[in-house]
């Protein structure tokens, strides 16, 4: 199937002038609204690529990486250690978390890529929670007590530049790289042919390397772009955070947070990433303003995830395709009753 | 400075923190061979049975054993009532059933850790028994707290129960058989739905009784499930998926790996050799460190 | 099929537009005030989240003062008029990151200065926005001592920095008669503890005393372990850092191993209702650091007559008593009024204003019911009060803390040795 109209000839007359308007808001975002919204869009910019990046994996090609959020965690202290350690600008931190999870996801993904499934799942959780542990106790890494990064000026390249390096400068960053992660998830898996071989070995590996896909050699290479991406993220976090310490940026729960999103927003999409991410993350933020000081948004969540899940299973995006109307509900949850004949 | 009263001593710590590991991996290695669910709540159920043995103790005369009929009877039934749901987002034709079940329990956790802090508060609570205070010494070997060794007893104990159950019962056969091969299983007229629920239930029932035995040896609070989700999972890949005697095995090198590399090396290291022992358990061998387990995708 | 969907679409894409909207106007509508007849203060804290807990101790703390101030004085009185203090919170959610928008929202909207959150490694993260939109900002509430080592300008602290705290409880034990010889020191592998942990060394290093080890170790380890390896070393004290689910666990496997040193003094939290119901029955006897407590003899000050008027006003406006935390939140409070005072600027503060504050709080001293508050302006203590005196304390039989340390401060005996577990 040869594509001959170009990007922008294939959207519809009516929808271009909503991009146009959703561009031109994104564009000036900060400008318009403030520095607390600025950070607002830093957060959710940040969060929308972290879940691509978790979808590229789990998504699109279906291997369940428990331990992603530890490649985040891995370019954030390639950036604290660059900076703080050896006293390097952050450009050269940003490099080096691009190296470092490189090396390190190959490593990873050779001996652990063997294993499917729930053992994968387990396998990946485990290295996450290692590297946790040891972050914690080696010196390089601020141990115990973390990394508190620098923010001057001379910080970016090493020379000194006339503006700050503040909330605006950083919102720029995020909008550039998760464009980037957009546009580079669009071009690799949805319009290129890796995006087929992807699939072919999420959907049936074996009738894929039948087919002649070296399947090793594209989950190897879906596992490190995954990977890279989370650490280019995390890296830029670190300096805008200025404060790292293992238990922030190696948490569990920044991975629940990327497949939860993923999840929500539909697996194996484009946009499902960005609905979810936007979602989950507004969701978070906001929850103390309509909540009060309450811990409710977390059984919230749980149930939300539940119901989603046990309803909804391909995500909002599945709901917005269609894929999913009220009959298939009702169905749902009649075959969900019958489920409970128990005697 | 190799004392020898302090060496037994850790031996036996080892042994009876085994034990206490025993009692939530047979439940959940149980769960993970016959349902093949990779459950995120075990942790929970965990937590919840502390609760439950901080809040009825008072009631009960004070004393901690006696919550544990109580608690077997009710989580059986909450067991048997949320399986059917996990069994409904793992089958069908929905996509990527594994990661359903995954998030489904990991919701479920979320949501029983959360309603548990936001009704009861995140303060320790104690489970208090006047049965199982203090230590046995045996002079020349060590000390054996009364209430740890009463823990390794009961997981033991059930681990056997549930074996004989297992193979010497047409119900324990109607198991094993769903676990082997669902589609021949209800082929032959087995229903699925209530072995399943017996199961989950089962694996409940007793993931909430060790939960009261670790509110006696610690304490009650609501964060502590996720620590034994981590035990749980290691148990089950040691032990090997669904394997349970496998479970005592697991139990036991985990214990002493703990112990050892507590007391021996430094306490700071204990998690990352144990995190990193799975991990390599996993890659060389999935099926467990005695290679009997069996999983079927 | 088609319709049913089409439908579908175009009604989603009205919430969506609506939604939209309805947002924009709200962000759009934040921004700085003129002409504002009171003073407003930022708080940011944890309320919701794992440290919601901790977060409400500093907005009691801190509301405690703004309604006592208002209540009493109508305000903050500037050049014979009064100004009404209004506090307005922003939820860290227990994250650093949170917290850093937290702060930047507070000061997007105009506030004259912050009232900090409660845990060390969030104010890590929202000093640095401190520094760069030069805000005034005191913590009523973290401890950790790399806060002050970063030497931030804007930022000052009411509670005296954990290697203060605990090097002077755990001199005060080791001074107690008879003399001990050695010591066990343990501590969680987290920054608050394993500072805590190393001011316990030094305290136990000036003393002259042996060290028999100095172990740390990860939250969720089996503290049979620990009490094994402490026993073996048969020291005289045991001394511990951690937070109050670890203190229980020490104590539990303690019980259960039969370890019973002379004492055992462990920080933070000994004097908390959690701490007690937590360990049960062997919470009694244990020692525990603290800079303050409602039995302390300590004066009063600004707003509150004494260390009882104030737990008695805690107590009437929120049933709890106050602990040390709530106190120093207060009391950052309670400092913000003297130096707004002696600034002698109407609200809104500029600038100019903002800057001139920081230069009256470091030379300031302000007597308050908490303690003396006085910021060091050099060294590793940079803007931390280190002025209020640490106290030792230690449960009683039925598990309230009395003052038993240091010797000056003292109310009343402690019970030293400690009585075995089956002798109690």
């Amino acid at each position: 199937m040869s594509e001959t109209t170009s990007v922008t000839n294939r959207i519809p007359g009516s929808r271009r002038y909503w991009y146009v308007g959703l561009g031109a808001l994104m564009i000036t975002w900060p400008i318009i609204f403030g520095n607390f919204w600025a950070r607002i869009g830093v957060g959710a910019l940040m969060w929308i690529g972290l879940a691509q990046s978790w979808n590229m994996i789990g998504g699109y090609a279906g291997y369940l990486d428990f331990g992603h959020g530890a490649y985040f965690g891995i370019g954030a202290f390639a950036a604290g250690i660059a900076m703080v350690q050896f006293g390097y600008p952050f450009v050269v931190g940003f490099a080096l978390a691009i190296v470092v999870s490189i090396a390190i996801s190959y490593l990873v993904a050779v001996p652990t890529l063997r294993l499917t499934g729930a053992y994968f799942a387990i396998a990946t959780w485990a290295f996450a929670e290692a590297v946790k542990q040891a972050a914690l106790i080696t010196g390089i890494t601020g141990g115990t007590f973390g990394l508190s990064l620098p923010r001057s000026p001379d910080t970016f390249i090493g020379v000194a530049l006339p503006f700050q390096i503040g909330e605006t400068f950083f919102y720029y960053a995020m909008l550039m790289l998760c464009m980037a992660t957009m546009s580079l998830t669009y071009y690799l898996f949805e319009r290129h042919e890796f995006g087929y071989r992807v699939k072919a070995l999420r959907d049936d590996q074996d009738a894929a390397e039948s087919l002649g896909i070296d399947t090793t050699r594209v989950k190897r290479q879906v596992y490190v772009l995954s990977c890279v991406v989370a650490a280019v993220f995390g890296s830029v976090h670190a300096w805008y955070i200025v404060y790292i310490h293992p238990n922030d940026v190696l948490a569990t729960i920044i991975t629940d947070r990327m497949v939860i999103m993923a999840l929500l927003g539909g697996l194996g999409t484009l946009t499902g990433p960005v609905v979810g991410g936007l979602l989950v993350f507004l969701l978070q933020r906001l929850s103390s303003v309509f909540l009060g000081s309450t811990t409710f948004y977390l059984p919230l969540i749980g149930i939300l995830i539940m119901i989603t899940v046990l309803f909804a299973p391909s995500g909002i995006i599945g709901i917005l395709r269609g894929e999913i109307d009220r009959n298939d509900v009702r169905q749902n949850v009649k075959d969900l009753g019958e489920k409970f004949n128990l005697l | 400075m190799v004392n020898i009263g302090l060496f037994t001593q850790i031996v036996i710590n080892g042994l009876l923190l085994g034990g206490i590991y025993v009692t939530i991996g047979v439940g959940f290695s149980l769960a993970f061979g016959v349902l093949e669910v990779v459950d995120f709540a075990v942790g929970e159920y965990v937590m919840i049975g502390a609760f439950t043995g901080a809040l009825l103790t008072p009631l009960l005369g004070a004393e901690g054993v006696f919550v544990i009929p109580i608690v077997l009877i009710s989580f059986f039934a909450l067991g048997a009532l949320i399986q059917p749901m996990i069994h409904h987002v793992t089958t069908g034709d929905r996509p990527h059933p594994l990661l359903m079940g995954l998030v489904f329990t990991f919701g479920l956790a979320t949501l029983l850790r959360g309603s548990v802090l936001s009704i009861f508060g995140p303060n320790n609570r104690d489970v208090p028994s006047s049965l199982l205070t203090g230590g046995v010494e045996i002079s020349g070997v060590g000390t054996f707290p009364v209430v740890r060794t009463v823990t390794a007893v009961f997981g033991v104990s059930a681990l056997v129960v549930f074996m004989y159950y297992l193979y010497r019962t047409t119900g324990g056969m109607a198991i094993r058989a769903i676990a082997e091969d669902r589609t021949n299983a209800r082929l032959m007229g087995i229903n699925i739905n209530r072995y399943q629920s017996i199961a989950y239930g089962a694996y409940a029932a007793l993931t909430g009784s060790a939960g009261v035995f670790i509110g006696m040896t610690f304490t009650a609070n609501p964060g502590m499930g996720l620590q034994y989700t981590a035990f749980a999972f290691f148990m089950v890949v040691l032990a090997g998926m669904g394997y349970l005697p496998g479970v005592i095995v697991a139990g036991i090198v985990l214990g002493l790996t703990q112990s050892f590399t507590a007391v021996y090396i430094s306490g700071n290291l204990v998690l990352l050799v144990l995190f990193a022992i799975i991990y390599v358990v996993l890659l060389i061998s999935p099926a467990g460190i005695l290679g009997r387990g069996e999983w079927a995708t | 099929m088609t319709r049913n969907y089409n439908d579908r679409r175009t009604f989603l894409k009205g919430v969506g537009g609506a939604a939209t909207a309805v947002g924009l106007a709200g962000c759009a509508g934040s921004g700085g005030s003129s002409g504002r007849d009171y003073f407003k203060f930022g708080a940011v804290t944890s309320l919701s989240g794992e440290l919601r807990f901790g977060g409400e101790v500093t907005q009691r703390g801190y509301d405690l003062w703004a309604n006592t101030i208002n209540e009493e004085q109508g305000g903050i009185e500037i050049d014979g008029e009064t100004y009404e203090v209004q506090i307005e919170y922003a939820d860290a959610q227990s994250t650093p990151s949170t917290g850093a928008d937290a702060a930047s929202q507070m000061i997007n909207e105009g506030a004259d200065a912050i009232l900090g959150p409660y845990s060390s490694n969030v104010t890590l993260a929202v000093c640095p926005i401190m520094e760069q939109n030069s805000m005034p900002h005191i913590s009523g509430s973290a401890e950790s001592p790399q806060i002050w080592q970063e030497g931030f300008e804007y930022s000052f602290g009411t509670i005296p920095t954990v290697s203060i705290i605990g090097n002077e409880a755990a001199s005060a034990l080791l001074n107690l008669e008879p003399q001990p010889e050695s010591v066990y020191i343990t501590a969680v592998n987290e920054p608050f503890s394993v500072a805590t942990g190393d001011s316990m060394q030094a305290a136990a290093e000036e003393a002259g005393i042996t060290i028999e080890n100095y172990e740390q170790f990860p939250r969720d380890t089996d503290y049979t372990n620990v009490v094994s390896a402490a026993q073996n070393a048969d020291p005289d004290l045991h001394l511990h850092g951690g937070h109050i689910g670890s203190h229980v666990d020490l104590v539990n496997a303690a019980e259960q191993l039969g370890y019973s040193p002379d004492g055992l003094l462990m920080h933070y939290g000994v004097n908390t209702g959690s701490y007690k119901d937590g360990a049960g029955a062997q919470a009694p006897y244990t020692f525990g650091a603290t800079v303050w407590i409602p039995d302390v003899e300590r004066g009063g000050g600004a707003l509150f007559d004494s260390p009882q008027a104030y737990a008695d006003a805690s107590q009437s406006a929120y049933d709890t008593a106050p602990d040390y935390t709530q106190a120093g939140s207060t009391a950052a409070g309670i400092v913000f009024q003297e130096a707004f005072k002696q600034l002698g600027s109407a609200p809104p503060l500029s600038q100019d204003d903002k800057d001139e504050l920081i230069g009256i709080l470091e030379e300031i001293e302000v007597s308050t019911f908490y303690g003396d508050v006085v910021f060091e302006t050099e060294g590793d203590y940079y803007h931390n009060n280190i002025n209020t005196q640490p106290l030792l304390i230690q449960l009683g039989e039925d598990g309230s803390p009395a003052v038993v340390g240091p010797e000056e401060s003292a109310t009343d005996d402690p019970n030293y040795p400690v009585p075995a577990w089956d002798e109690r």
